[in-house]
């Protein structure tokens, strides 16, 4: 293994990564250059350390003699909460490098992740994991940095500075241990990808779609802190039973560094150091066995081609606007940059239900209300946005195609709009019958909350349309948007406030029957919410046809 | 007076400081192959997106079978046949569920198209690779596909921009032999390569094109006259009209 090789792959992999988030514009190529995530680490730790000063500083002011006994029981808080800080902080950074991996790692074209270069340069499987795992970790250390700084000086006040120092050890360790995670699961889904593939015929390439989320939800819920200590909190009383989880030995090593233990802390250090080392091995051996070298050829199925009429048809669409949702469907379940596109809803969703089903308290089946709207709203807002507003710019370069062929703009967009409508509002039904179930919801609050989630999903896919048509990015790279970033902010922003306001008669309703009282939430707030919803659309969906008329009228990529 | 299967006048097309096409003006017979051939950066692709409508010109008017592309790009694209220079197929999709794609595109009814698509697949052996994903053909099947896409409908004009790169030789020369029959049928082809052997073997006419003008057009005879070379290879008039003949000094340089 040679570390000057890991350490050019790795420099070379953050490049690819930084490249693909920012612009082109020269005057801020500095941006552009991996010393800017040690710059921003740096710069994250000083102010989050100064605000960490300044709160222990106003600590020190409320607790002097003379104190009340509230201040000084907020001080003994303030002391504990500052010690499990440090002790869970190694625990939560895995995790976190977890779900950013799953939301910007794993959806890059393999012909960008540079992954092709084990093909032909003299490297190991071993080095470029762990220079991708490297890459990974540096990639998201701000968040490490954050932590670090904010607990600097309250951890020195309260006398834990060698446990800070460990911490910061540990937690540099731990950022490495998400990114071989990250690394595994790279290798899983193209191991899921490639399987599939193989043997594909047409109903195992959405089986593949499934595959994918149930193996992200599987890590994402074994490496899930809170969902872990509900799950040992449930199985046992006993806090004992970390001792069996690699993933908490870091911070039992910290613990022992707060209680005074160097045995322990030499114990669980060396287990951590081991445990991130399997992984590692993990990762090389998983990488090692089903990387696969070149393109291979895919056969979907050995029927005899015989066109016929499409049943989309008899839906009210044109031969092309048709043939384009076709296509698309096809795309979404076929693409791996859009296969996470679709993922990441369905975890997040996915993850509602397991964190209510392994909940120590009963979970949304015992608070109801709006814990249990929550997933629908969430999902009938987040995901319709999300897949709307990518339906152009996921037609990347090929969108040349429809320039080239005789069909209208209008005719695009509707395609469009047909398959985001329609994806959008299975998913949104999809939540809102499990929710339901779970929640227990009566009669009248089911319909109540399919016609505003209705609303939503409907008013969500015209937005997302409007920018996805206006502000679509068609290149091709590491990490494909799609759409414009900073517009997908401005949209995300103008999507969710639409969809408040949309869902405000359910936020009333919840809030008003879990207060005492038969208060109830006016009638008039739905129909109310409706019409507020079919006014965001028509206007939206109005913006999105002049777009889509501007954008068709010239190839400009 | 001949019919014009397409009339391009005083097209012009900047992209910022670069002025990619620069007031040209060409026609073409119906029924005739005409060689676009030029340099790197000519403007030979910018050209046939304008005919396609794809680009818009800064100034002039394109004229496709009576249909002017400004008022109903939609209706030229109706009846032109493209092959862009580098296809952007939808590589997800199976070679058989593209040509599908681009046969509803154009309407071509459903009774028909298996048969049509059949013989193309034949005549390019593409037969057996049909169902497979494109991400998995090599750069020769993907053009084959691109090039049976632009003719599956029965265009009156062709517009194929280095259409035969990648192919093999035998492929090469049946869409030439294919070419030539379909415009003695009456389908004008437009036709851009840098192989200056196959201009000279197909194309009716040629005209070329450097830094965005036309500098001559006509027969290869007409062209070798006015090179002042009778008797020499396209390549040498080429170089001659472009300015571009003069490379030793550049290969002492590059040898060193």
């Amino acid at each position: 293994m040679n570390p000057r090789k890991i350490f050019a792959i790795t420099i070379a992999l953050s490049k690819s990564q930084l490249r693909a988030s920012r612009g082109g514009r020269a005057a801020l190529s500095f941006l552009r250059k991996p010393s800017i995530l040690l710059i921003l680490d740096i710069a994250a730790f000083a102010i989050c350390a100064v605000l960490g000063y300044a709160g222990v500083t106003l600590l020190k002011e409320f607790s002097g003699p003379g104190a009340s006994t509230g201040s000084l029981q907020a001080y003994s808080d303030v002391e504990n909460a500052v010690r499990e800080a440090l002790i869970f902080i190694p625990v939560f950074v895995p995790g976190m490098v977890l779900i950013a991996g799953l939301l910007f790692e794993l959806n890059v074209s393999s012909k960008f992740s540079a992954s092709d270069t084990v093909n032909w340069l003299p490297i190991t499987q071993a080095e470029y994991v762990i220079a991708s795992a490297l890459s990974v970790a540096y990639n998201y250390s701000i968040s490490v940095a954050i932590a670090l700084g904010i607990t600097l000086a309250p951890s020195v006040y309260f006398g834990y500075g060698w446990a800070w120092a460990g911490v910061a050890l540990v937690s540099i360790l731990t950022l490495f241990t998400g990114g071989a995670l990250v690394e595994i699961l790279r290798a899983a889904t193209n191991r899921v990808s490639s399987v599939v593939m193989k043997r594909a015929r047409r109903g195992a390439l959405f089986f593949r779609l499934a595959l994918m989320v149930v193996i992200i939800l599987i890590f994402e819920t074994v490496f899930n802190p809170t969902i872990l200590i509900s799950v040992v909190n449930t199985l046992s009383g006993s806090l004992s039973v970390f001792v069996f989880i690699p993933l908490f030995w870091g911070a039992l090593a910290i613990e022992g560094i707060v209680n005074g233990e160097p045995l322990r802390v030499l114990v669980f250090s060396v287990g951590t150091v081991g445990f991130t080392g399997a992984l590692v091995w993990i990762a090389t051996r998983v990488r090692s066995r089903y990387w696969s070298p070149a393109a291979f050829s895919v056969s979907i199925t050995s029927s005899e081609y015989a066109p016929r009429s499409s049943s989309l048809l008899r839906m009210g669409l044109s031969q092309g606007e048709a043939a384009i949702v076709r296509k698309d469907i096809k795309g979404i379940t076929r693409r791996r940059e859009l296969l996470s596109f679709m993922a990441i809803p369905i975890v997040f969703v996915a993850l509602f239900l397991v964190e209510s089903i392994t909940s120590t308290s009963g979970g949304i089946a015992a608070e109801g209300g709006f814990f249990a709207d929550f997933p629908t709203l969430f999902a009938a807002s987040f995901f319709a946005l999300l897949i709307s507003s990518i339906s152009f710019g996921q037609e990347s370069k090929s969108v040349m195609i429809l320039y080239s062929l005789p069909i209208a703009p209008g005719e695009i967009l509707r395609a469009k709009a047909f398959l985001a409508l329609g994806f959008s509002l299975a998913a949104t039904f999809a939540t809102l019958a499990i929710f339901s179930v779970i929640g227990g919801s009566s009669p009248l609050v089911l319909v109540e909350n399919i016609t505003i989630a209705a609303s939503i999903t409907v008013e969500e896919v015209c937005v997302g349309l409007a920018f996805g048509s206006r502000f679509p990015d068609f290149q091709e790279r590491p990490r494909p948007r799609f759409i414009d970033p900073v517009w997908l902010l401005v949209m995300t922003a103008v999507g969710l406030a639409v969809a408040l306001v949309t869902a405000l008669p359910i936020i009333f309703r919840d809030i008003l029957s879990a207060l005492p009282g038969t208060l109830s939430a006016p009638w008039y707030l739905f129909p109310a919410a409706w019409v507020f919803a079919g006014v965001v659309s028509v206007l939206a969906y109005r913006f999105a046809k002049g777009s889509s008329e501007k954008l068709m009228a010239e190839y400009r990529i | 007076m001949e019919e014009l299967a397409l009339q391009a006048s005083s097209l012009s097309k900047s992209f910022g400081t670069l002025k990619a096409v620069n007031g040209i003006d060409f026609s073409m017979r119906r029924g005739e192959i005409l060689g676009l051939l030029g340099p790197n950066g000519s403007g030979k692709s910018t050209t046939m997106k304008m005919i396609l409508g794809i680009l818009k010109p800064d100034t002039g008017s394109i004229v496709v079978e009576g249909i002017d592309v400004a008022r109903d790009p939609i209706g030229v694209k109706r009846i032109v046949g493209y092959v862009p220079e580098t296809p952007q197929i939808y590589d997800f999709l199976t070679g058989i569920e593209y040509l599908d794609f681009i046969s509803d595109m154009y309407s071509i009814p459903t009774g028909e198209r298996a048969g049509r698509i059949g013989q193309f697949l034949d005549g390019l052996q593409l037969r057996g690779h049909e169902n497979e994903l494109i991400s998995g053909y090599s750069q020769g099947m993907k053009q084959k596909i691109a090039i049976i896409s632009a003719l599956l409908h029965r265009p009156k004009v062709l517009v194929l921009d280095e259409a035969l790169n990648g192919l093999d030789p035998r492929s090469a020369k049946l869409v030439k032999d294919l070419l030539r029959s379909l415009a003695d049928e009456g389908v004008s082809v437009l036709f851009s390569t840098h192989v200056l052997e196959i201009a000279e073997a197909l194309c009716d006419d040629v005209a070329i094109m450097y830094q965005g003008s036309i500098l001559a057009n006509g027969t290869i005879s007409d062209l070798r006259q006015k090179a002042g070379l009778p008797g020499s290879t396209l390549e040498e008039v080429f170089l001659k009209i472009t300015g571009t003949g003069d490379l030793g000094d550049v290969v002492k340089e590059l040898s060193r």
